[in-house]
């Protein structure tokens, strides 16, 4: 794979982690969702 | 395999770090974004905090620090990601203009979304429908023309148009080598010009080099000039006021 290519790949990569990262860290300014009760 | 947009030859590798990087730092700060908008329109698409009034909505927990920190994320990734994709060369200097559609489309989506099923029902939100569609708009229309700008970054010819686009002086008399975008790392330097007539002279001395070739470019000329002289197409005389030329040359001198 050339560099292009491999860049590309990278990129990619780099922006599912930067949203994933981003719920993450959603999830934590959001605090704890509260869980319904079983039942 | 060969896709995606080439690199300048010698790319920084912090540059190409660099690049990955942003492109990280700006779809976690669009991601903020679009969860911090779903949250403040899930309360009905308004809400204020703080103030002496009492609000009549107050905001989701975390959703204004998570709108601050992605809008002013976003434009702090940006300028790395500008920065860095020049160093890296040819039309990713452009990567960081791709946040705009993200950011319009994931808004847009959140925007149709609420609007065609609101969660406290009801039906419709034109409210919500009509700055769906613009914003889908806003960040699907400068993706067709995304194409046709990487062509604008290509090409042996880049540096002369793009420099033309923007209303920059052309380098008068001398020729201009392509370089891969504006970046210290990527300098284009010209050796002293040459007080010698002649194109061929002028090919072998006056032709500007990019910094990272400057060596292997000198040793490259002296060798052509030494052909040229055994193939009887320049004197010895030639050959020597162009060799002292080169040779002479001072070391990189910027022309930005």
């Amino acid at each position: 794979m050339t560099r292009p290519g491999w860049l590309v790949v990278a990129i990619a990569i780099a922006i599912i982690i930067g949203i994933v990262a981003g719920s993450w860290f959603f999830g934590i300014l959001t605090g704890p969702t509260p869980v319904a009760p079983l039942g | 395999m060969q896709f995606g947009v080439p690199v300048a030859p010698r790319a920084p590798t912090r540059s190409l770090v660099l690049l990955v990087v942003a492109a990280t730092g700006m779809a976690f700060c669009v991601t903020l974004v679009f969860l911090g908008m779903r949250a403040v329109m899930g309360v009905g698409g308004s809400c204020a905090d703080g103030g002496p009034y009492v609000s009549a909505q107050s905001c989701p927990d975390g959703s204004t620090p998570a709108l601050l920190l992605g809008i002013y994320g976003l434009l702090g990734f940006g300028g790395l990601g500008f920065w860095a994709g020049a160093g890296v060369g040819g039309a990713w200097v452009g990567l960081p203009l791709l946040a705009w559609p993200g950011l319009f489309l994931s808004l847009g989506f959140n925007f149709l979304r609420f609007g065609f099923a609101p969660p406290w029902g009801g039906g419709f939100e034109w409210g919500f429908v009509v700055p769906g569609i613009l914003f889908v708009a806003m960040g699907a229309i400068p993706l067709l023309f995304a194409r046709k700008s990487r062509r604008e970054f290509e090409g042996d010819d880049a540096g002369p148009r793009v420099a033309a686009t923007f209303g920059l002086p052309a380098t008068g008399g001398q020729s201009v080598k392509v370089s891969y975008g504006w970046h210290p790392d990527n300098r284009v330097v010209t050796p002293a010009r040459s007080s010698a007539s002649g194109s061929l002279l002028s090919m072998a001395a006056a032709a500007p080099v990019a910094r990272d070739d400057l060596h292997g470019d000198l040793v490259d000329r002296l060798e052509r000039l030494a052909q040229l002289r055994r193939a009887g197409d320049i004197t010895n005389e030639q050959f020597e006021t162009a060799k002292a030329t080169l040779l002479s040359s001072p070391l990189p001198r910027s022309d930005t």
